[in-house]
Parts: structure tokens; C-alpha cells; sequence
């Protein structure tokens, strides 16, 4: 099915590249409800000729029939601007030559094409609706081959000696003959992006109306989404005031066109901007659009929802407590305790495995340590220095229950450390982690820290 | 008005299954889930910690060992996929620790908040996602803030979630009143073992604490702990010979040890 752009027809004067463009884009969006395959065809040699391919075969159950569904295309481009030259064939390059040639008037004729979809149909076009250059187009005229039928009668050693590969395969392409030097189509993806502006019908610094308006705008964008099947994983809100603008992002951990989630996050979010003068209009901006994958609904709860309520839950701490709110832990291959655990605000998946220096310690080869090593399960910010040497008899308010265990690793870094540590009884009854830094022996700091708890 | 003839205990289970006798445990329909202590089981309403409700326990300070105390259900959840979510832990948890004692660490999360009315919130988000094994929350310890209104819309929204509710509270919190199902003080025994005091349960009030062994990064992962099914309870015997195969810390050969206990 071919969609002809004539650029001649409106009011007598060619289009400018800009409003061919429009027309374009406003037939893409008419037509990509019918089918996903839609592609953007321009002839090499003569570039005003432009339009688009539409493969419907697969959809004609959709729509009840393949009459049903020409109709439809039908009505669909009876909004454009300009004229649009419709035709039927069984291959693209049939379509593309009878929008051409012989363009359907109405939506009966239309439909009455697709029963006519033989090769003969094609035989009687002229010539000239081929995509070549003027010299095989007035070759051809010279020739006596002003139809598509007489070009076929010529043999085909002759045609290719005469006019070459390309234009067999365009006549191949045709007539449905496999041949590698046709022309190929591919499916048109367009940018896909959103932006909308809206004016406030009054100027306002309350959160509240401001957000009511702003709620408008992601109706439409999950709306637009929702039509494309994408989701999205960020959104940027513009506050334009008198003199000024306040930007504000939104972010998702997982895509989504779901105006519930955003509207969470945005009021949330919007809760903490503070407007210094009136808000006059809100811009809504989405640039980045993934493919939604397809969903299989389940009766029973699932895992997947589990984990759509956490990422969810998580967005949406993290919009009103900041990014860091939401921390995940994750093992760091280093004895020293500080640096043995990342507390990120993202999972990784899968973590290559870092090349290890030569002097890595043998028992955190694979990450785990063995369970004899007394390791406490909370660890402070800093450790907290003590202040004097503990006795170990009680004296000191510890007591001594194992150790000591020597950690030295990463001379060869800026973090070195050389430490003993000690399992120990404090006078609450707490079980520590105590350590005596022997790398800072010599100076006059306190060298005995508490570095955990065993909680 | 005729006089009713008495009802005996099982014509009386049989009018709905949350009813129960005062000097019986309570065995409502919620899920329950293995302490990994036979004998904490025991004296738990329905034979493990109670899911859809919230847990109270109150220490008097950190370090006697409360973690350690949770580390057998704490495994089994994240091994099964479970999320286990921390909320304002006092410090910051140490993820080889927390993986000696068979933690998953990828089903750990920490949520960290600087106001204590945001933790507040955050619980309740948490609570209201229904998507954790176990939550554990160090509440704030202003009066004020958690008072028993709070605690009761805490345990509101922790009643429709399926995950185990824990929240640390301390030990002075015991004289307040609060709608959480069960209640525990935990005080510190030894550097191994913890005293375990039900002051709150759906049963008898119970006469005398518990010494409980806290697992260590060998025993914690003890596999008869998780075979059973839900509201089973592990068989003495087999609880036993674990606590006696368990060891406390055994000394590395290559480091000077000192022990006074």
C-alpha cells in the first residue's frame, strides 16, 4: 500500500522541505495504528517523491477484513493537507508505481484493487513511473519501451547489457522476482520524543494548583506512551516564570507509562520546589523512550509484581528523601573492613571480576570470607577512637574475648593499613570490634579504635 | 433466657480459628515462619515469628547480639528471593559479615533517612509496597514521635503485608503501651547467647525468659532449620544436636587467642 505525497498540489506551489515534513510526520502518526511495518520511500532520482510504504498483510484480522482496513486507511488520510495518491499492490514496488500511475480516487476503487493484485495489472503503467535517471527513462522512449509490459519482453541478458542491474531489480522487485540489487525498504523508527507546554490560565506560586496543571501534562505524555508502546524512565518539567525557570527532573528505576507512578513521584517531588515568583506556564519534556516488553498477566501475585512494587517503592523514597535514601549493599573483594562493603544506590548485575594485585590475600580470593573469621555485622561510619590502651581485665571497661587478627593490606595504594583487631566485651555487654593501628604507632594519635558491633 | 451447656475447647476452636483460651497460645490463620530456635518456637502463638503483624523488640542498647538473633529466618527469606529491607540501622552493615552467615547480599536493601518523622514515613511506604521477606526498623526513640497512634498505623499497614515486621525499640518502651501482636525483650546473656523475654504474646504470659544461643556464621546456616514447612516446628532432638555441634569462633592457627569466657 502506497501513500503519495504530491507536493505540486497545493495551491499550484511546491512545498517547502519543512511543510513536506509535517505532512510526513502528521500521515506517520494517521497510519502506524494500522500497522508496525511502516516504511519511508523517496525515489533516487527525483527526491520530491516521497511517501509511505505500509505493509497491512499481517493486520487485516485486526481491523475485520482487508476491506475494513482499506476504508479505514482511507478515512485516516482524508485530514492531510495535501493530496495523497493511494494504491494496492502485493509488492511494495507494484504499490509505489500505481500511486504513480494510477492512484485510487475514491475508497471503492480502493478497495476494489485489492482483488486485482496480478501482474498485469502492472504491464500496462508506463515506463517512466520506474525510479531511473532521465538517460534509461529517455533510452526507453527511444526504444519504443513506453509500458512496464514491454520492458518485460525484452530479454533479460539484453536489459542488464543495456540498462543495468539496478533497474531490473527495481523491475524484479516488482513482479515479486527475487533479485539482490532491488531496492530495499527498511521500517521507518522515528525520533521519539515528547514535548508539550502548557500556559496556567493564572499565575500561581501554590504547589498545589501548579501541580494539579502539571498533572495534565503527564496524562498526555502516558497517553502518547502508552499509544507507541514505550515506556520511559525520566521526565523534565520546566517552571517558567516572570524572569526565571525551575527545572525539575523525575526519574523512574524502571520504565514505565504508568501516570499513577509519575504522578506519585510528582507530587512528591514537586512538594520540595519552592517557586520564588508566579508560575506562568509548565513544559513537559521526554526525550529517552524504551520498548515495553510484552506483559503476560498473571491471576496469581507474582514475583515480577513484588518487584514492580519495590522499584516503585524505592522511586518514590527516593524522590522525597534524595537518591541516596535507597542504598543497595554489594561485597567489594578487600580485606579491609571500610572497603569491603559498596553501599550504592544501584544494583550491578554482573560485576567483572577486577584484576587483583599479586599480594591479594589468599582467604578473600573468592570474595567470602571463611566462617571462622569474626567479622561483626555492623561497622562504624568512623572508627571511634579509644581512650587508653585497653588491659583487657575489665579495667578499661573491655574485655578480651578473641584476637588478635592481623589485617595488613594496601601498601601499594594511598589507604594502607596495618591493624590488630580484637573481639571484645565493652561494660554494657556489647560485643565489639576493637583494633590497634600499628601504622600510626609512632605518631602522638590514639592508636586503639572500636571499629564494630556484633549486633 | 436458657442457660447455654458449656463448650469444650474444641467446640469453641471450631466458632472461628483466631479464637483461643487465655492460658492457651493463640493460633490465628496468618502465616508463620521458623524463628530456627526449637524452643523459641515453642513459645511462640502458631510456632514461628507471625507475618502481617508487627514485632516488637526492645533492647536496651545495640550489640547484645539482636541481628544475630534474626540471622536463621533472615537467611531462609533471602535464600527464597525475599527482599530484606533495613531501615536507619544504627551503623552500617558489613556486607562480608552479613554473607558469612549465608545472607544473600543482592536481597538486601538499607533505606536511610536523616529525620526521624521521615523513617516514620518510609516504614509505612515499605509497609504499604508489600514487597519484602522482612523489614527491619530502628524506630525512633523520642516519646513523642512513636507513640501508641503510630505504632498502631504501623501496625495497620504491616497487618496487609505478607513479610515479617520487626522493629527495635528500647528497652524502657516495654512500659508503653503498644498494638503490636508479639513483644520481646532481648538482654544480652553472654557474647553468645541472648536472655529472650516474651512480654507480649497471644497466649499466657510467659513465667520465665529464654536463653537462646545465637548462631554463629557456622551454625547459622543449620539445613533443618529451613526444611520445615510453615507453622512446624523443628524436632528437639535434631535442634539439639545442631546447638551441640556449634562452634564459638574457633581460633585461627596462625593468631595469638586469648578467651575469658
Amino acid at each position: 500500500m502506497r501513500f503519495t505525497l504530491d507536493p505540486h498540489t497545493q495551491g499550484n506551489t511546491a512545498c517547502s522541505e519543512n511543510g513536506l515534513l509535517d505532512i510526513q510526520q502528521s500521515l506517520y502518526h494517521a497510519l502506524n495504528k494500522f500497522s508496525p511495518v511502516l516504511c519511508l520511500k523517496q525515489d533516487e532520482h527525483r527526491g520530491m517523491q516521497k511517501g509511505w510504504l505500509l505493509e497491512v498483510s499481517s493486520c487485516f484480522r485486526l481491523f475485520g477484513g482487508s476491506e475494513k482496513l482499506v476504508r479505514k486507511v482511507w478515512e485516516s488520510t482524508l485530514a492531510a493537507q495535501t493530496k495523497v495518491c493511494i494504491a494496492t499492490h502485493s509488492t511494495a514496488t507494484g504499490a509505489w508505481w500505481l500511486s504513480k500511475a494510477r492512484p485510487a480516487t475514491n475508497a471503492d476503487e480502493l478497495v476494489q484493487s485489492l482483488q486485482h493484485f496480478a501482474s498485469l495489472q502492472l504491464q500496462a503503467l508506463p515506463s517512466n513511473c520506474m525510479d531511473c535517471s532521465d538517460e534509461v527513462l529517455q533510452t526507453f522512449e527511444q526504444c519504443g519501451l513506453y509500458t512496464i509490459g514491454d520492458l518485460l519482453k525484452v530479454p533479460r541478458a539484453g536489459f542488464i547489457q543495456r540498462f543495468g542491474l539496478s533497474v531490473l531489480g527495481e523491475l524484479d522487485s516488482a513482479l515479486n522476482i527475487q533479485n539482490s540489487k532491488a531496492p530495499h525498504t527498511v521500517v521507518f523508527n522515528p525520533e521519539e520524543t515528547f514535548e508539550l507546554g502548557k500556559e496556567l490560565p493564572f499565575h500561581s506560586n501554590q504547589l498545589d494548583l501548579v501541580e494539579r496543571h502539571t498533572e495534565g501534562l503527564i496524562h498526555e505524555l502516558c497517553a502518547w506512551l502508552s499509544k507507541r508502546k514505550q515506556n520511559t524512565r525520566e521526565l523534565h518539567f520546566e517552571f517558567q516564570q516572570a524572569h526565571d525557570s525551575v527545572n525539575l527532573i523525575l526519574r523512574s528505576a524502571s520504565p514505565t507509562d504508568q501516570h499513577k507512578v509519575w504522578l506519585k513521584l510528582l507530587h512528591h517531588r514537586i512538594s520540595q520546589l519552592k517557586f520564588s515568583d508566579d508560575v506562568r506556564s509548565v513544559k513537559l519534556n521526554c526525550t529517552h523512550t524504551e520498548t515495553s516488553a510484552e506483559k503476560t498477566q498473571s491471576l496469581l501475585p507474582s514475583d515480577t509484581d513484588a518487584h514492580t512494587n519495590w522499584t516503585n517503592t524505592c522511586d518514590v523514597l527516593r524522590a522525597r528523601l534524595g537518591e541516596q535514601a535507597v542504598l543497595f549493599a554489594q561485597l567489594e573483594h578487600d580485606p579491609r573492613p571500610e572497603h569491603s562493603t559498596l553501599l550504592g544506590i544501584e544494583k550491578k548485575s554482573t560485576r567483572k571480576a577486577e584484576k587483583k594485585p599479586k599480594h591479594f590475600a589468599q582467604g578473600m580470593a573468592q570474595g567470602v570470607l571463611s566462617p571462622s573469621t569474626p567479622r561483626p555485622l555492623w561497622l562504624l561510619p568512623e572508627p571511634t577512637p579509644l581512650k587508653q590502651k585497653p588491659d583487657w581485665n575489665g579495667e578499661s571497661g573491655l574485655r578480651l574475648i578473641s584476637g588478635p587478627e592481623r589485617i595488613e593490606f594496601g601498601w601499594w595504594d594511598a589507604k594502607p593499613c596495618l591493624r590488630d583487631y580484637y573481639c571484645a566485651l565493652d561494660e554494657k555487654g556489647s560485643t565489639i570490634w576493637v583494633y590497634e593501628d600499628h601504622l600510626h604507632a609512632q605518631a602522638k594519635k590514639p592508636h586503639w579504635y572500636i571499629h564494630g558491633v556484633f549486633a | 433466657m436458657p442457660k447455654l451447656p458449656p463448650k469444650t475447647a474444641d467446640e469453641l476452636a471450631q466458632i472461628h480459628p483466631s479464637l483461643w483460651r487465655a492460658h492457651q497460645l493463640g493460633s490465628d490463620s496468618t502465616g508463620r515462619i521458623s524463628s530456627g530456635f526449637a524452643q523459641l518456637d515453642q513459645q511462640l502463638p502458631g510456632g514461628g515469628w507471625p507475618t502481617c503483624n508487627l514485632i516488637e523488640l526492645l533492647l536496651k542498647h545495640h550489640g547484645i547480639g539482636e541481628v544475630r538473633f534474626l540471622m536463621p529466618v533472615l537467611k531462609r527469606l533471602s535464600t527464597e528471593g525475599k527482599k530484606l529491607i533495613m531501615i536507619s540501622p544504627p551503623h552500617l552493615p558489613l556486607a562480608p559479615a552479613f554473607n558469612q552467615y549465608g545472607i544473600t547480599l543482592s536481597q538486601l536493601s538499607l533505606i536511610q533517612t536523616d529525620k526521624p518523622q521521615d523513617r516514620l514515613w518510609a516504614v509505612e511506604q515499605v509497609l504499604q509496597s508489600d514487597a519484602f521477606g522482612a523489614l527491619l526498623v530502628w524506630l525512633p526513640e523520642e516519646k513523642t514521635l512513636v507513640n501508641p497512634t503510630v505504632l498502631r498505623r504501623l501496625q495497620y499497614q504491616a497487618a496487609r503485608s505478607a513479610g515479617l515486621s520487626f522493629v527495635f525499640r528500647p528497652l524502657r518502651a516495654q512500659e508503653q503501651p503498644s498494638p503490636a501482636s508479639l513483644r520481646l525483650c532481648l538482654t544480652a546473656q553472654s557474647p553468645h547467647s541472648l536472655r529472650v523475654h516474651l512480654i507480649k504474646r497471644r497466649g499466657p504470659a510467659m513465667e520465665s525468659p529464654l536463653s537462646i544461643e545465637l548462631p554463629t556464621p557456622h551454625s547459622a546456616l543449620p539445613g533443618l532449620f529451613f526444611e520445615h514447612e510453615l507453622n512446624t516446628t523443628p524436632r528437639p532432638e535434631e535442634v539439639q544436636s545442631a546447638l551441640d555441634c556449634r562452634e564459638v569462633y574457633p581460633r585461627p592457627t596462625h593468631t595469638r587467642q586469648h578467651s575469658l569466657l
